[in-house]
């Protein structure tokens, strides 16, 4: 779906920011990208919809290159993006508006955006405050209607650029939660976040440091190796207790637990 | 957002029906006529027909008083200025200059003039979504050859729907930062520049900082600026045909 | 020596049709030199209550005074230093320094005295002095953030009131912040944090203050809230009840990791030795 041929970025500014990156990310996989601020996650993921072009090496997305501006409206129409701040992605008068803003540019007729729009809605269940202005929403609301907006493209890939750093507990794992039943009908998901927290619906997972993929693989497999001096910082509370607990031999590494409900189940499992 | 400046109340309304050409090619009659209103026999009848639609469309009364209310000062002022330079018959007589009944009248016409000009306005974007509205310019716009100037008719009416959504956000962000820096002792008797500045730069700074990533976030969503569709259809109907025979009588009326 | 908010009441839109209740009677104190986590979610009212804390909003009824003295009066403004979210967006000045000054200026603190001020700011933030003569703009998000915590830390507050801290700063950056408050604390300021991400606090509190729809629902120890019936508790506590409820014998009041693997395996080796048998 997504090949990544050793792309290489640097900013305006000299200093590089992606350095040799190779992956290849599979129709219908959740692939996680975690690292610290700076580490080039969000940058990479500026690539695969075309908002950065390479420096070096080559972006292909379901067989369309991003250096070829032609294929532009096509990529980002297949890979569509969520950010980080849920006030500045908001670009209609209402909700309703917000969510019409990309089919209206693909020219659709009116009849499909309303239909785009309706169904959108629905799948975030935000139907309520379609006409709504973005003042009376909290971030939680904001970010799915801008989830909504994406959807309305019908996009096969979605990328999430730290969505949810700027929510309160109870809107992140509703938002996770989303993306979790987008994922299971199909849509290939690219979550791009420096909370571990949010990794257990993830395939796969890559891991960045300064520009460089440090690990790619399976998530549990990744985390239960590597020691938080590797990682670069400390691990969330769950994962550093199910370390301690794996090197103490209270719960083996068949299956290492990334959640608080995964643990649970590991120690004391429900009849 | 409720009691914000000239918004939108969603509804079914004759009005709301109407093509939001047909609106905004109304008002700009409106306008017309009442600029030429010179009685006040006239501009009871603007203050008939403006109140037949508001009753007949079932809009709060309120929503128009806090429309016109931000503008009493301006309107008070033009009121003086009329009662006290008119020359006539003096009915008020403070020592250096006196108010006259003809300023009186003028005065009233005078500001009733721009109150009847806000309340139709009103009325317009009461009765049609912002959406609607934009798209209704962009349909009027799109004739005018534009693109000799580098822009094209979906720029305007884009730049007009970011502007009314950016500047209540912005209205948002400057009331925190000016609570975080009275927090900080600001005084603006004291050092007024600095006192400027330390609300001027961080603003400038975030509404750079929003711009670049509602441009970001625009782009990424496919827009290009050309062959863009709208969700809501404009069509003319009967009753729009209608208005526009009574827009031309309306202003040849004036003319001739 | 305190802050008292006794039955305070605000309303927004008072007196209109819109008219909604944000603060609902209100009461709490906070002693000189505690660490209290004022813990609530959005719309709980928490940004309401803190600009109430110096003035910049007026009690509809009741009152917070500091130290005696009645929040409305401007004089309080250098003892209670209020740290707004984001701080790193209301950053203005040309240098760190202009920018850290800015405070102490506003109270008439000049020269010499002046610079000594800022440079015992920057490093009770935890920052390096050398920084004051580079622009704000030039530094990391994080770093940012602490250059707006040294101008509020530059009016030598004998309260400071930080709203949402951590929010959106990266696990390094957030050990870093906290160990700053850590050390604020310590040194006999009362450090009063309102967040929701109440996780990265209690360790610290000395007292925790639940706000729930403008009103107090919870006041009371660390210990005393993990033990309350709130939903609102950190991951490692909601483990540990969890565990209790499918019966295991172990203690609910427990947030951090040592603790909870001291319990777990505590019971879990005592399992096990029946097991065995």
């Amino acid at each position: 779906m997504i090949n990544i041929e050793n792309l290489s970025y640097s900013y305006p500014d000299g200093t590089l920011a992606l350095d040799s990156i190779s992956l290849n990310i599979l129709k219908g996989e959740f692939v996680t990208i975690a690292g610290k601020n700076g580490c080039g996650k969000s940058t990479l993921l500026r690539h695969i919809n075309g908002l950065l072009q390479p420096g070096q090496g080559s972006v292909v997305v379901k067989g369309m290159d991003t250096c070829d501006l032609s294929n532009l409206q096509d990529i980002r129409r297949t890979a569509g993006m969520i950010f980080q701040d849920p006030q500045s992605q908001f670009i209609g008068m209402t909700v309703e508006e917000d969510i019409a803003f990309g089919p209206e540019n693909l020219g659709l007729s009116s009849s499909e955006i309303n239909r785009r729009v309706t169904e959108a809605l629905e799948s975030v269940g935000m139907s309520g405050h379609r006409h709504n202005t973005p003042r009376t929403l909290s971030g939680g609301q904001k970010q799915k209607v801008a989830l909504a907006s994406v959807l309305a493209m019908e996009p096969e890939i979605i990328l999430f650029d730290e969505v949810t750093s700027m929510l309160d507990f109870s809107s992140r794992s509703d938002i996770l939660d989303l993306i979790k039943q987008l994922h299971k009908t199909g849509t290939t998901i690219i979550y791009v976040t420096h909370l571990l927290e949010e990794l257990v619906h993830a395939d796969r997972l890559v891991l960045m440091e300064k520009g460089r993929v440090v690990q790619n693989g399976c998530p549990r497999e990744i985390i239960s190796k590597i020691s938080s001096e590797d990682f670069g910082f400390d691990f969330p509370p769950i994962i550093e207790l199910s370390k301690k607990l794996l090197d103490a031999r209270i719960i083996d590494e068949t299956s290492f637990p990334l959640s608080k409900d995964e643990l649970l189940e590991a120690i004391c499992p429900s009849k | 957002m409720n009691d914000l400046f000239l918004s939108f109340i969603p509804g079914k309304s004759l009005l709301h029906r109407l093509d939001p050409r047909t609106k905004i090619i109304g008002l700009m009659v409106i306008s017309i006529c009442i600029l030429n209103v010179s009685s006040l026999e006239t501009m009871a009848l603007v203050g008939l027909v403006f109140s037949t639609l508001v009753f007949i469309c079932r809009l709060p009364v309120i929503h128009f008083i806090k429309s016109v209310r931000p503008m009493i000062p301006f309107f008070s002022l033009i009121f003086l200025m009329q009662f006290f330079f008119t020359e006539g018959t003096p009915i008020l007589d403070l020592n250096l200059v006196s108010g006259t009944y003809e300023g009186l009248l003028l005065g009233g016409i005078v500001t009733l003039k721009f109150v009847f000009l806000i309340l139709f306005a009103a009325l317009i974007t009461a009765t049609t979504s912002p959406s609607g509205l934009t798209t209704g310019i962009e349909k009027l716009l799109r004739p005018l050859p534009l693109r000799y100037f580098g822009i094209s008719s979906h720029d305007i009416a884009m730049m007009m729907s970011l502007s009314l959504y950016f500047v209540p956000m912005l209205y948002d962000n400057f009331k925190d930062l000016k609570d975080a820096q009275l927090s900080r002792g600001l005084d603006a008797r004291k050092e007024p520049v600095k006192a400027i500045m330390s609300l001027v730069v961080p603003l400038v700074r975030m509404s750079l900082r929003s711009v670049d990533e509602v441009a970001l976030a625009m782009e990424s969503r496919c827009y290009t600026g050309q062959g863009r569709s709208s969700m809501h259809v404009l069509n003319f109907k009967n009753m729009d045909y209608g208005l526009f025979v009574l827009f031309i009588l309306l202003v040849s009326c004036l003319v001739f | 020596m305190s802050i008292e908010v006794k039955e305070l009441e605000f309303f927004y839109n008072k007196g209109t049709s819109l008219e909604k209740k944000a603060l609902d009677r209100v009461s709490f104190s906070v002693r000189k030199g505690e660490f209290v986590l004022i813990a609530g979610g959005i719309g709980s009212g928490k940004s309401t209550l803190i600009r109430h804390f110096n003035g910049l909003l007026k009690p509809h009824s009741g009152f917070v005074t500091v130290d005696g003295i009645y929040s409305g009066d401007k004089n309080l403004r250098s003892k209670i230093g209020l740290l707004m979210q984001y701080p790193q967006r209301q950053l203005f000045g040309k240098t760190v320094f202009e920018d850290i000054s800015f405070g102490p200026s506003n109270f008439g603190l000049e020269g010499d005295a002046l610079k000594e001020r800022v440079n015992e700011a920057l490093i009770l933030a935890g920052l390096n002095p050398d920084i004051s003569e580079i622009s704000p703009f030039s530094l990391s998000g994080g770093q940012m953030r602490l250059v707006a915590l040294a101008g509020v830390l530059s009016m030598k507050p004998e309260y400071i009131v930080l709203d949402e801290p951590t929010s959106g700063l990266d696990p390094d950056n957030k050990i870093s912040l906290l160990s700053t408050l850590k050390k604020l604390h310590s040194s006999g300021i009362s450090v009063i944090v309102v967040s929701h991400q109440i996780d990265d606090f209690l360790p610290f509190a000395d007292k925790v203050i639940l706000l729930k729809k403008g009103s107090v629902a919870f006041t009371g120890s660390s210990k005393e809230y993990l033990c309350s019936a709130s939903s609102q508790v950190p991951v490692i506590t909601s483990l540990m009840k969890d565990m209790k409820y499918r019966g295991f014998d172990v203690a609910v009041d427990i947030f951090s990791v040592d603790e909870a693997f001291n319990e777990i395996t505590r019971v879990m080796r005592s399992k096990g030795v029946k097991k065995d048998e």
